[in-house]
């Protein structure tokens, strides 16, 4: 993918933000990724890929139309997802991150993957 | 006064999406009209979802209707949208005053005084609450001697209980598109969603709901995250939010695409109260 790293590192860069990657709906296995080293990328592209496939499941089922972005919060922390197409630009953060900032550097640095 | 709701009114019809609506509904409730005052706010609320004097006009119509939560949710609403609304301020301190909650009724009025020094009302809202005997605080409300007379609207008696028909009717006047509660099995226990044509789909987004909680609390658990709070889906025209509730139960409220997202995150706190206090009681 072109330019994937760079657009990791810029989300990656955000305080509170532990890991960033890039993966497809299609296989969830890493494609690229940033992330500290505590952090199993593996796991995170496949448990945040199948949770996609499940809320695009249940909004197509709805008829709400295509999933875009998600995001998980929990006590220990936040899983964000932005997707265009097949591809998941995802991004596990501390729970006092600034998900504003990550949503919206998920998203412009997700356009820039080409 | 009629000549004032006569006059508003036709200023609505000329201007539907202008802040007449909102004078109209406050005009109706004074004039004892609850109901189409109560209406004529909800419809101003559809067209001003962040003007926290509409949601203040609505939390008086329904303290006036006797609907204590449902005014607390209204004001509540009001100051996450204007932390300095006197008005809203001073109508959570009648709300406390009417429970005998002396300590946050004067934290209220004294915040609404900070904000309006000198405004009559505020003066006598500071009295009366001054007035109240000592033992009537938070935690002796059941047995404080009741509160004197404040406002006649605080004094009516609380509703009938919420019906899976109502319980989120203050959500969706919020903003909302749709809300749900549903159960671990994926049924519907209460609430209502319908998508961009008006069709009814609660019960295809409730069944597809319950495994997409099972799913959140699967992958948090395997990365180490602790129980989830919140899940937030954003689809082309509408967003999703999604919150465990008491008794293994999921919240769901629906939001248009051009609602903020952290608007949605509102109401879904505003919708996770009001189900668990529901179910609670149940």
């Amino acid at each position: 993918m072109h330019a994937s790293h760079e657009r990791l590192s810029q989300v990656a860069r955000i305080r509170g933000v532990r890991a960033a990657l890039l993966t497809t709906m299609q296989d969830a296995l890493p494609i690229d990724s940033v992330a500290q080293v505590d952090v199993d990328v593996e796991a995170l592209a496949a448990f945040a890929t199948s949770l996609v496939r499940r809320a695009r499941q249940a909004t197509e089922m709805s008829r709400l139309g295509a999933v875009h972005m998600l995001s998980l919060e929990a006590s220990g922390g936040r899983v964000m997802v932005a997707r265009r197409g097949d591809l998941l630009m995802i991004a596990l953060t501390a729970r006092d991150a600034h998900s504003g900032l990550v949503r919206v550097t998920l998203q412009r640095s997700l356009e820039g993957v080409t | 006064m009629p000549d004032a709701i006569s006059r508003l009114s036709a200023e609505v019809a000329r201007n539907p999406g202008g802040r007449a609506s909102i004078a109209l509904a406050e005009e109706l409730r004074r004039a004892g009209r609850l109901r189409a005052a109560e209406e004529a706010a909800q419809r101003a609320l559809v067209r001003h979802p962040y003007d926290a004097d509409a949601h203040d006009t609505l939390a008086r119509i329904a303290a006036d209707l006797g609907d204590a939560e449902r005014a607390r949710d209204e004001w509540e609403m009001a100051l996450r949208l204007d932390p300095a609304h006197g008005a809203t301020l001073l109508g959570l301190a009648f709300l406390a005053y009417r429970r005998g909650d002396h300590a946050e009724a004067r934290r209220r009025a004294g915040q609404a005084k900070e904000k309006a020094p000198g405004d009559p009302r505020v003066e006598a809202a500071l009295s009366m609450i001054d007035a109240m005997p000592p033992a009537a605080d938070a935690t002796s409300a059941t047995t404080a001697t009741p509160a004197p007379k404040l406002t006649a609207p605080l004094q009516k008696p609380l509703p009938e209980p919420l019906s899976p028909h109502t319980i989120f009717a203050a959500i969706l006047a919020g903003g909302a598109t749709g809300v749900l509660l549903v159960d671990r099995d994926g049924l519907v226990v209460a609430g209502e969603a319908r998508d961009a044509q008006g069709a009814d789909v609660a019960d295809d987004l409730a069944a597809e709901l319950a495994g997409l909680g099972g799913e959140s609390g699967r992958a948090l658990e395997q990365l180490g995250l602790g129980d989830w709070d919140c899940l937030t889906v954003e689809c082309e025209g509408v967003a999703l939010s999604i919150a465990p509730a008491f008794d293994e139960n999921l919240v769901l409220v629906a939001t248009s695409g051009d609602t903020p997202i952290g608007m949605a995150r509102v109401l879904l706190g505003r919708a996770r109260r009001r189900a668990d206090r529901w179910l609670e009681v149940l």
